[in-house]
């Protein structure tokens, strides 16, 4: 019986053996086909997304960097508050996390403060940037660190159409020199020319600042001139060095030439102190402009005083106007900025908040955090415009990698009322809200 | 394109008043400087930035106090001319008769602490650093003579800066400070030997430079928009000037700084703005090479 018992208890033992690891290997697989089933557990989130803004928070050039810099604040707390931006790759949303460096108004000094980004605070994403020179120096070290950059404050459309240097980790948004000089040119031929010179072709001064900034604006005058056939006869053509405070022997020789317009291409205190020494010390009784829309700030319009008084503009923002199709969004963040910082923004600050939106949507839209995945989408999103006009309404970087603008013209009349001057749309002709005045005490060119 | 103005042209004339215009502010400028360096043998980079320093006091107790800034120079001129006395004090004085190299150093320290301090303040109070510019009772209003419109601003600014260089030629060489100051200048020891107070001196020359500092800010910032920023290209010019002068020299920086405005002014119309700063320092090398001490330094 001992024998038969234990017979039996063998073959029982073994039998129950191989069911228990039938058993096992069936419970396994099934578990292992249900966790094929599941979500893949996200790869842990990281604190936030680091948002770098390269500006100028000293030296020369700090009045832009801080309006830069106020209006990245901004837009930064704003997504923040709604929770920051939703990112598919870690299922949730991560807040911004700002971080900002000097370039302090210096070409080196911009070098370092890229570097300090990409290589030590290794940020996501970069924005803003003033100067086309700075940047353009800063940006082989960008290029190097594969970081994605929406450059803000650049005239030159050389950062995007460089080939030195791998240019598809930057987009630019902002209106570039020869954009900014064909439109200075049409809005004189469309809106200038036929009240001022009808019968003849309009006698165009242009003085400009000897820089990038200013070449590229040149540029654009004279290409546009010359491509669409345009009515103007450039009578003189100076050059004044960037800083340049005293105007009166360029502005005289210039009125030699008998001028109908004189054109002052310059940073925004060089253009007040053209136009004040042509108008109030020269008496130059001329039409001034259009002037560079990097003027476009409440400064330019309370310091400017009477002397402004009929003097052009071409701009795509300012604090007293905005494209009809941005009005409203632009309304609201005048405000916001005035009800936060107590002054209103300039047109640089208003061009890095709308690229702090810019990267939220793209990193949005890339679903993650990989640098190659977020520069892919930058260039083929197609966004609905924000606050600067663009054509269609969508902004699209594309393989260019540089967005286009709608640039309009504008005619600064004095306000005896509050003792300042303000604009109004001359240009273009859909969307103008007057018609060119001429000056009354006009001397026309001969 | 170039312009070659005829010499009787209305233009021509222009250019002239421009030129002799910003060359009394070069003056003004160069002045200050060269009665620093001339007493202490020191080379004040900051001079430019204490010169907006003047100009932003000028400004703000004009703006807060409601008053035209003619009447306010004086007052930005005592208060500058304390803080140059003070800044002799605490960074001069220390490092005098050290390396060459230090004082650079203090000079361009300075400039940092200048501009920031003004540039922080200005932001607490405006909440912006922006151009500012200051308007007289003068403004607007102009005189003609002839075919040229010569405004009224730059006319006192052409007068009060001829009186005050007169007063001051004459307090420099007919005075007993004036003496103590130009011994002190031509030899230190011997100066001290004959019982001159050098250190006092020093405080004094320092106090009186930057005081024209003020004034030449204040005529600048009511001739032209400015910034914390904008004394820096002067005060390089200033410098040129005193070395075509003559190092130490008043009646040379008065003149190279007439010289360089119109120079300047010149080349802006003949030439274009591009050649200004190029013909004006090639002038200066033609002096040099010719008058190493320049036009009126001592051999």
């Amino acid at each position: 019986m001992m024998n038969d018992s234990r017979a039996i208890t063998k073959a029982t033992a073994i039998i129950i053996a191989a069911i228990v690891v039938i058993a096992a290997v069936g419970v396994g697989v099934y578990f292992a086909y249900l966790y094929s089933l599941a979500p893949p557990t996200p790869p842990a989130a990281p604190a936030g997304i680091k948002i770098g803004l390269l500006t100028h928070l000293t030296g020369p050039v700090s009045p832009t960097g801080q309006d830069m810099l106020k209006a990245f604040q901004l837009a930064v707390e704003e997504i923040n508050e709604q929770g920051g931006v939703y990112v598919k790759e870690f299922n949730k949303k991560l807040p911004f996390i700002p971080i900002v460096e000097d370039q302090q108004s210096d070409q080196q000094k911009t070098i370092d403060a890229a570097n300090r980004l990409v290589n030590q605070h290794k940020v996501d994403i970069i924005v803003g940037g003033f100067g086309s020179a700075f940047i353009y120096a800063a940006q082989p070290i960008i290029a190097q660190s594969q970081t994605p950059y929406i450059i803000t404050g650049v005239s030159t459309p050389r950062v995007v159409t460089r080939t030195d240097i791998d240019t598809s980790w930057f987009v630019l948004y902002q209106a570039v020199g020869p954009e900014h000089g064909a439109s200075i040119a049409l809005i004189l031929a469309e809106a200038v020319k036929p009240v001022v010179a009808p019968n003849r072709n309009l006698r165009v001064a242009v003085i400009y600042q000897d820089s990038p900034f200013g070449q590229d604006f040149f540029f654009g005058i004279n290409q546009t001139t010359v491509s669409k056939n345009l009515p103007l006869t450039f009578v003189y053509i100076g050059k004044f060095k960037v800083g340049t405070t005293d105007f009166h022997a360029l502005l005289s020789a210039a009125a030699a030439a008998k001028p109908d317009v004189i054109v002052p291409i310059g940073f925004i205190a060089e253009t007040i102190n053209a136009i004040q020494q042509g108008v109030n010390d020269l008496g130059l009784k001329k039409i001034w402009g259009p002037v560079c829309t990097c003027v476009d700030e409440a400064t330019y319009y309370k310091n400017l005083g009477k002397a402004g008084d009929y003097s052009l503009m071409q701009t795509y923002y300012g604090p007293y106007s905005s494209h009809p199709s941005a009005r409203e969004k632009v309304q609201n963040f005048m405000n916001k900025f005035k009800e936060r910082w107590g002054v209103l923004p300039g047109s640089q600050g208003l061009s890095v908040y709308d690229a702090v939106y810019i990267a939220a949507k793209a990193i949005e839209l890339a679903g993650t955090l990989d640098k190659i995945k977020i520069r892919d989408t930058l260039r083929s999103m197609t966004i609905d415009q924000l606050m600067i006009p663009v054509p269609n309404g969508k902004i699209y970087f594309g393989a260019k990698g540089q967005q286009t603008f709608e640039i309009y013209g504008v005619q600064l009349r004095w306000d005896e009322t509050i003792k300042e001057l303000r604009p109004v749309i001359i240009w273009p002709s859909n969307i103008k809200e007057a018609n060119f005045q001429v000056p009354p005490d006009f001397q026309p060119g001969e | 394109m170039i312009i070659f103005l005829s010499f009787f042209s209305e233009s021509f004339y222009s250019i002239l008043f421009w030129g002799l215009i910003i060359g009394i502010i070069y003056s003004l400028l160069a002045l200050g400087l060269n009665i620093i360096f001339g007493v202490m043998k020191v080379v004040n980079f900051a001079h430019g930035e204490i010169m907006i320093m003047g100009a932003y006091i000028t400004y703000f107790i004009s703006t807060l106090l409601n008053i035209d800034p003619f009447f306010l120079i004086p007052i930005s001129m005592i208060i500058v001319g304390l803080l140059g006395m003070g800044i002799e004090k605490v960074f001069f004085r220390p490092i005098k008769g050290t390396s060459k190299l230090n004082e650079i150093f203090v000079s361009i320290a300075l400039i940092l602490i200048i501009q920031n301090s003004l540039a922080q303040t200005i932001l607490e109070v405006n909440k912006e650093v922006k151009p500012v510019l200051m308007t007289t009772i003068f403004s607007g209003s102009s005189i003609e003579l002839g075919s040229l419109l010569l405004p009224l601003n730059y006319l006192v600014i052409l007068l009060v800066t001829s009186i005050f260089l007169i007063i001051f030629y004459v307090i420099i060489m007919k005075t007993s400070f004036g003496r103590r100051l130009r011994a002190t200048s031509q030899n230190r020891n011997a100066a001290n030997l004959m019982g001159i107070n050098v250190g006092r001196m020093d405080m004094i020359s320092f106090g009186i430079g930057a005081a024209l500092a003020a004034l030449a800010g204040s005529f600048f910032g009511i001739i032209n928009s400015f910034d914390v920023y904008s004394g820096t290209l002067p005060a390089i010019k200033a410098f040129a000037i005193i070395i075509l002068g003559g190092l130490g020299s008043i009646p040379g920086a008065i003149i190279g700084g007439l010289v360089l405005g119109l120079t300047e002014n010149i080349t802006d119309a003949t030439l274009g703005g591009a050649w200004r700063d190029a013909i004006a320092f090639l002038i200066l090398s033609i002096v040099l090479i010719i008058r190493p001490s320049g036009i009126f330094g001592k051999e």
